[in-house]
């Protein structure tokens, strides 16, 4: 059997081992930097530390409890860490880059180094801690507690009642806390010992619970089958007793946010990571170290259900199990693992909080207090801060002793640790805010936060104490001044609802809500905007990018004045050296280059937070040149300039397209030149050909006036003929000057088309007799009402059928006319025999000058290459269409298309 | 099979299965779906209900581990805030 004695002893011991290892791997880490201690093993298991003795002894005791609702806390990090290229990525590549130290510092900084917000992260992240670091306490007092009740509680040191035992192990653990936390100030938070301490511990918690577990289901339970059956057999539900539901949703959430906002979790996972890329294997190793640790454990729970006497407190079943098997060092190994959760948490935690603490609140409050660079001023910055440290760690460990002194008479770990992750979850909208809304602003997130931890505070903090306080006992029932809507577990009357849930429910709708609506509402000032700027964009900017967010000059002394006393002189000094600002001699009083205050700034803000850093260097940057606000404002002006350039670019878009269809139209104008040039020259073309001839004639018969009076007849007749076809050509050129500009005296008229192609085909019979052609009718239509200009139809039937007769060359020349009704048209095609239009001019020839075949030699007829343009025209006046077809006769064939005239067949069916 | 995606394409499609392993896993454990297999019966000597979550949790681990190898590198894309830190100043206390 153990000796209570001996296994307190053997903790202090285990207490002396951890100092050892933090101590040797302090002094690796300061000698080698790459070595083991930087791993992305002793990395997964230092985030561990979320595994406290609530999860060593209380995860069974839930088990036994509520069945598999323990899972929930486990599965709620998995789904955050296997999806750790979206939140875990970003969060940490700020955190480097930013120099964070804390979840206060993440969220200050973010929200435009508000000191205001770190305060109320730091106070909430205070009051959240306190009842996790009580159950601490528990769990190692009712551990060594049930090791005496078990021996019969003669020993000396167990012998104490359970709140001295809580004393002296708080006592304990502030000490050591103290000892190897705050033995300096890093230059970025970060304690390798510690984290080594902590990795060792992870390890010797997991095997002692895999020991526990293995010994439980194999040693005494004959296998995890047999527990269940067994479990079964004794009368205990093996299976979950309700379904999941808005509880299992409720613990995923919080335990999700807890893995990320707990101030602890904050510490290892992001301000001690030294490299983003352990995030790879954390990734999937942490969720696997969650599993290890709770494989065993509902078989833990049912094995000792079905086996310990009735009323054994299941929270201890690790403890108690191998005890009663008579197994002392499998009892003592577990009672190490439990001890091991429980210290990890309480250093950890209260390291994490003893920064946010004198950074946040202490800091500030000094420096607000009087002018730190003044020569002579006693206040040295590094010793204040871990001064301040080591009263906060103190403290701390002190609020959770009292707090476990007025719940002491609550049986369960796990309510308990529920309070906490309820209370820090309220960062997390803040903090989903920072990530990805840039428009999110510090008014939002502090009146979010504000009243999401009210909400909290008033719902599950306040209930916590309803065994110890009779006025919140009173309150729990009846309300606040008797006002029943405001009862903390069941607020507006919602009364049928899970305390948990229902506290979580109200937080954090009221938290996120008033977040987003008060950051819609309100605005951003010059520095959030930079801020938001360099956290939601951090994969986009480019490395080289970082804004002064101090404007001004300082001299070299001053600044290293400042940075000796936070840093302490060797680091301060290396910092000039390697920035190669130099201080001795006449560069004393020069002042540094922007870009060093920034770098300055990065590097404070990396020992005592962002806002701290940022108060600290505006009181010593003097004169500021220019404003942040003017800068910002000069932003602004540089923006609308790009946007102005942008409205430009898009002018002269649209000044190219104009330009375009310009030189389009510039191209046509030239075209219709060349084709103006053309048509004179064959005009002056045309008129020279008769003139020269009238010309010559006309001189021969009068220089010689004996001619021949055949002769002289025959040169009569030249002239005749050439001056008819000189007039025609002058009245062609005339109609279709006409034609294209706009007659005045067009007027159309309903007629009868039939009637017009009859006086056409008789009007050219006389050619064609002439000619010999026959004029043969295809079938027609006996009338065909349009309306047009009869004139001028007639003018087209004639030039088709004229050109027709002219220009056939066969033996038996024919022509056919052919009219039809096709729906609403009226077509007429007239064809020839002859050998068709050559294929080169098919497509021009309805253009102007455009003659297909040679000229009447005999001086008939004769084409001048404008007939068929004017009618083209003419047709195209009417509406119609004309257009050169494929005829049943081996020639041309022209076709032409006119609208029937609606009104007139309209008229005839009421007629009719 | 043969691979002919192009480098850009082949990230990006790993990194939608990052975003997805998450997503997947939420929708498997939300009470709707896991509450299908709360039967009362059970498998191998265990009730069901709790292999199920256990499934689930190592289905998950399993795809964290497939990606880890395929994600790639944080920085090497110039997404990396590190390279402005160790571009910057030593930092002091560290050698």
């Amino acid at each position: 059997m153990l000796s209570p004695d001996f296994v307190i002893l053997t903790a202090v011991g285990y207490v002396g081992l951890l100092f050892l290892i933090a101590y040797m791997s302090d002094a690796l880490a300061n000698r080698s930097r790459g070595s083991f201690l930087q791993s992305p093993v002793v990395y997964t298991l230092s985030i561990s530390v979320y595994c406290t003795s609530w999860t060593f002894y209380g995860a069974v005791g839930t088990a036994a409890r509520s069945g598999l609702e323990f899972t929930a806390i486990y599965i709620g990090p998995t789904l955050v860490f296997v999806g750790w290229w979206f939140l875990l990525r970003k969060l940490i590549l700020i955190s480097h880059a930013q120099r964070i130290t804390s979840v206060a510092d993440f969220l200050s900084s973010r929200f435009g180094k508000s000191s205001k917000l770190a305060i109320l992260v730091t106070l909430i992240a205070v009051i959240s801690i306190t009842p996790y670091i009580a159950l601490q306490l528990k769990a190692i007092t009712s551990s060594i507690q049930a090791v005496s009740v078990a021996k019969g509680g003669a020993d000396h040191l167990a012998a104490m009642d359970e709140l001295s035992l809580a004393l002296g192990v708080a006592v304990g653990m502030a000490l050591f806390t103290v000892l190897f936390g705050t033995r300096n100030v890093d230059a970025r938070e970060q304690h390798p010992g510690v984290v080594a301490a902590i990795a060792f511990e992870a390890v010797v918690k997991l095997l002692a619970l895999l020991a526990v577990g293995f010994f439980v289901v194999y040693g005494l339970g004959g296998g995890m089958g047999e527990i269940y059956e067994n479990a079964a057999a004794a009368g205990f539900d093996i299976y979950e007793q309700s379904p999941l539901g808005s509880r299992w949703v409720a613990l995923l959430v919080l335990s999700g946010a807890a893995v990320i906002c707990l101030p602890r979790q904050f510490q290892i996972t992001v301000v001690e990571n030294s490299d983003e890329n352990y995030l790879r294997t954390a990734g999937w190793a942490f969720p696997a170290y969650l599993l290890l640790m709770s494989i065993f454990t509902a078989p833990i729970a049912f094995y000792g259900l079905a086996t310990m006497p009735a009323g054994s407190n299941p929270d201890m079943y690790v403890l108690t199990l191998p005890m009663s098997a008579g197994y002392d060092g499998l009892a003592l190994f577990a009672f190490i693992g439990g001890f091991s959760s429980a210290t990890s948490m309480i250093i950890v935690a209260s390291i994490a909080l003893s920064i946010m603490v004198s950074n946040h609140i202490i800091l500030p409050l000094a420096l607000r207090g009087s002018r730190v660079s003044e020569e002579g001023s006693d206040r040295d910055i590094a010793r204040l801060l871990l001064r301040t440290r080591r009263i906060s760690i103190s403290g701390l460990v002190m609020l959770g002793f009292v707090y476990f002194w007025f719940t002491k008479d609550s049986d369960a770990l796990a309510p308990i640790g529920l309070i906490s992750f309820a209370g820090v979850a309220q960062f997390l909208p803040a903090i989903l805010a920072a990530l990805y809304w840039r428009s999110a602003n510090v008014n939002g997130a502090f009146a979010g936060t504000l009243v999401g931890f009210v909400v909290w505070a008033w719902t599950m903090f306040l209930p916590s104490f309803e065994a110890s306080s009779e006025w919140v006992a009173a309150v729990m029932q009846f309300g606040p001044w008797g006002i029943a809507a405001l009862r903390p577990e069941s607020l507006f009357g919602m009364s049928d609802m899970d305390p948990l849930v229902h506290a979580v429910f109200w937080s954090l709708l009221l938290n996120s809500s008033i977040l987003a609506v008060v950051s819609v509402f309100t605005s951003q000032n010059a520095l959030e905007r930079i801020q938001s700027a360099l956290f939601v964009d951090v994969f986009r900017r480019s490395s080289s990018f970082q804004p002064h967010t101090i404007r001004g000059s300082a001299t070299t002394s001053e600044l290293f004045f400042v940075a000796e006393r936070v840093l302490g002189w060797k680091q301060a000094n290396d910092l000039f050296a390697a920035a190669g600002v130099a201080r001795s001699g006449p560069a004393e009083n020069l002042d540094v280059p922007p870009e060093f205050i920034t770098e300055l700034e990065r590097e404070l803000a990396g020992s005592i937070g962002s806002a701290s850093a940022h108060i600290l260097l505006t009181s010593v940057v003097a004169g500021d040149a220019i404003s942040l606000e003017e800068a910002m404002r000069i932003a602004d002006e540089t923006q609308q300039a790009i946007e102005y350039s942008h409205e430009l670019e898009l002018t002269s878009q649209e000044l190219r397209t104009t330009a375009q269809q310009l030189q389009a139209a510039n191209a046509k104008l030239q075209e219709l030149h060349r084709q103006k040039d053309d048509f004179l020259a064959h005009v002056s073309h045309e008129i020279r050909t008769p003139m020269t001839s009238i010309r010559s004639f006309s001189e021969i018969l009068m220089a010689e006036k004996d001619l021949p009076i055949e002769q002289a007849d025959r040169f009569v007749s030249t002239i005749h003929n050439e001056s008819v076809r000189l007039t025609k050509l002058i009245e062609e050129i005339l109609d279709l000057s006409a034609l294209e500009q706009g007659e005045r005296e067009w007027v159309n008229l309903p007629i009868n088309g039939e009637e017009v192609l009859d006086q056409a085909i008789a009007v050219c019979e006389a050619l064609a007799r002439r000619r010999s052609v026959t004029i043969e009718m295809g079938p027609r239509v006996p009338y065909a009402p349009i309306f047009a200009n009869a004139g001028r139809l007639s003018q087209v039937f004639i030039n088709i059928i004229a050109n027709a007769i002219s220009h056939n060359e066969v033996a038996t020349p024919r022509v056919h006319v052919t009219s039809r009704i096709e729906g609403a048209q009226y077509v007429v095609e007239i064809s020839d025999n002859g050998n068709g239009i050559p294929e080169p001019y098919r497509n021009t020839i309805f253009d102007k000058f455009v003659r297909a075949g040679p000229s009447d030699p005999e001086g008939g007829y004769v084409g001048l290459g404008l007939g068929l343009n004017i009618s083209h025209t003419i047709v195209e006046k009417l509406e119609g269409t004309l257009e050169l077809s494929k005829g049943h006769l081996p020639g041309a064939c022209f076709r032409v298309i006119l609208p029937l005239d609606q009104a007139a067949g309209i008229m005839e069916e009421k007629a009719s | 099979m043969p691979r002919h995606r192009t480098g850009s394409e082949d990230r990006s499609k790993r990194e939608d299965l990052a975003a997805l392993l998450p997503v997947f896993g939420a929708v498997l454990l939300m009470p709707l779906v896991a509450n299908l297999f709360l039967t009362r019966t059970q498998l191998f000597g265990l009730p069901l209900d709790m292999l199920y979550l256990f499934a689930v949790w190592v289905l998950l681990i399993a795809g964290a581990i497939g990606l880890s190898f395929r994600l790639p590198e944080i920085g090497s894309s110039g997404d990396d805030a590190r390279h402005q830190d160790d571009g910057g100043l030593p930092h002091p206390g560290k050698d």
